[in-house]
């Protein structure tokens, strides 16, 4: 497990590695971590502080995460259709599991070039 | 890789969401490295982007004026913004250590199932808001309430509601038999155990709302007297995440109850009616699960709700 991220709070510790998971949708003032095997998981931190936590823990290796609007956090690995018409991001797992978002065109539009840049620059992070 | 692992909670209750929809943060770029927070602007990396230069930054000028425009619309005073949920200080009275925070503002309840030593507990979390009280049969098909929980108890004799008991401000009943008590005045809610509190009169007087129960927890500790004997509990809980309903999946008596409360770190517990199923509530999904609780002819009965916020 080389990247983990551990949220805990005073009744509840949350832990996962990185690569597993898809994306942190916002809830209100709860955020979903969902899990590329299907799995949800409620955690009680608003979405921006979860995803400050987040690039904290993950230093340098916290750009494997990129927050997209104030809804999604997604983890890039997964990004499987940027549609910016549709306003479309989904994002798919190895294991089939999909996670749809409706984003803004100008928040897509980003996305697409971040993922391009990083392409070009020499291939996809390194996951493993 | 890690740094951090506890959270503080002083860093939920400063925290604020700057991000717009529009922007895109990548995490953990290093401070330095970051333009404007990390919102990546779209880089010359050939002369065939810039079109899409100038048109993300005659977007990012949209967006601002936008924002321009949101803040000087906005109603001042308003705290039921999604990224709002801010809790305030306890605030301390004479009598009681009562904790107050703000309503949230928007629409669901998150559930979660959770064991604490032997005791299994179902918790619902209201995803924003206007806390009320109803009296009366509650209205199932009122597709704004998003929560309702039966609130104070019924004496079985006449029917009256046990306990003070303030609706919009108005007077339903008096009696201080139980201490704890539960305050909506405005968009604060406070959780206490007193016989006499001042949020009674402040309930009347600001067309809030007010009702008695058992106190089960107090200031982290046991709260006051309850009955013996068993039943599927309930209880209204703040803890430093928040306001929520507590349910017990098993019949326990009030003290165990109170005692995985306090091991799951709730800080303030009044009871509610228990006994029966939740009423009604909203999952995220939209899935409304309503309760087919027959309803006490004669006997008054009262609900907590949550309302969505139009």
């Amino acid at each position: 497990m080389r990247h983990e991220i551990i949220i805990s709070n005073t009744t509840e510790l949350f832990r996962v590695s990185a690569d597993d998971v898809m994306a942190f949708r916002a809830r209100g003032n709860y955020t979903v971590a969902v899990l590329n095997d299907g799995q949800e998981h409620v955690l009680s931190y608003q979405l921006g502080l979860l995803s400050e936590i987040v690039g904290e823990q993950l230093g340098a290796d916290g750009d494997l995460f990129i927050r997209v609007g104030r809804s999604i956090t997604i983890n890039r690995e997964y990004v499987f259709i940027i549609n910016l018409p549709e306003r479309k991001l989904e994002l798919r797992s190895p294991q089939g599991k999909k996670v749809s978002e409706t984003i803004s065109k100008e928040a897509l539009a980003k996305l697409k070039m971040i993922i391009e840049l990083k392409n070009e620059k020499g291939g996809s992070h390194d996951a493993g | 890789m890690r740094k951090e692992v506890a959270m503080m909670p002083d860093r939920m209750k400063n925290y604020v969401d700057t991000m717009s929809d529009d922007d895109v943060l990548i995490l953990g770029i290093p401070e330095e490295e970051e333009t404007t927070k990390g919102i990546i602007s779209p880089p010359p990396k050939k002369k065939r982007n810039i079109w899409a230069i100038c048109s993300i930054a005659l977007m990012g000028v949209i967006g601002i004026i936008s924002i321009g425009l949101f803040c000087v619309h906005r109603p001042m005073g308003n705290n039921n913004s999604r990224d709002n949920y801010v809790l305030s200080d306890s605030v301390h009275t004479e009598n009681s250590k009562d904790i107050i925070l703000e309503n949230c503002g928007f629409s669901y309840v998150a559930t979660k199932d959770t064991i604490i030593g032997k005791t299994a507990l179902k918790l619902f979390w209201p995803m924003g808001g206007s806390i009320k009280l109803h009296v009366g049969e509650l209205p199932k098909n009122n597709l704004s309430i998003i929560l309702a929980a039966r609130a104070a108890d019924y004496r079985a004799d006449n029917g009256e509601i046990v306990g003070a008991f303030v609706q919009e401000g108005e007077l339903r009943a008096r009696g201080n038999s139980k201490l704890g008590f539960c305050a909506v005045i405005g968009n604060e809610v406070i959780l206490g155990m007193s016989k006499e509190t001042p949020f009674f009169e402040r309930a009347v007087e600001r067309s809030g709302y007010f009702f008695r129960q058992y106190a089960l927890v107090h200031d982290g500790a046991q709260g006051e007297q309850t009955p013996k004997g068993q039943s599927i509990r309930r209880a209204l809980c703040y803890s430093g995440e928040g306001l929520f309903i507590a349910e017990s999946r098993e019949r326990i008596s009030y003290h165990d109850f109170s005692e995985a409360l306090i091991r799951m770190g709730v800080q303030e517990a009044i009871a509610l009616v228990g006994s029966k199923e939740m009423a009604l509530y909203e999952d995220v999904y939209g899935t409304r699960h309503v309760a087919d609780l027959p309803h006490d002819k004669g006997m008054t009965e009262s609900y907590i709700v949550w309302v969505k916020d139009l």
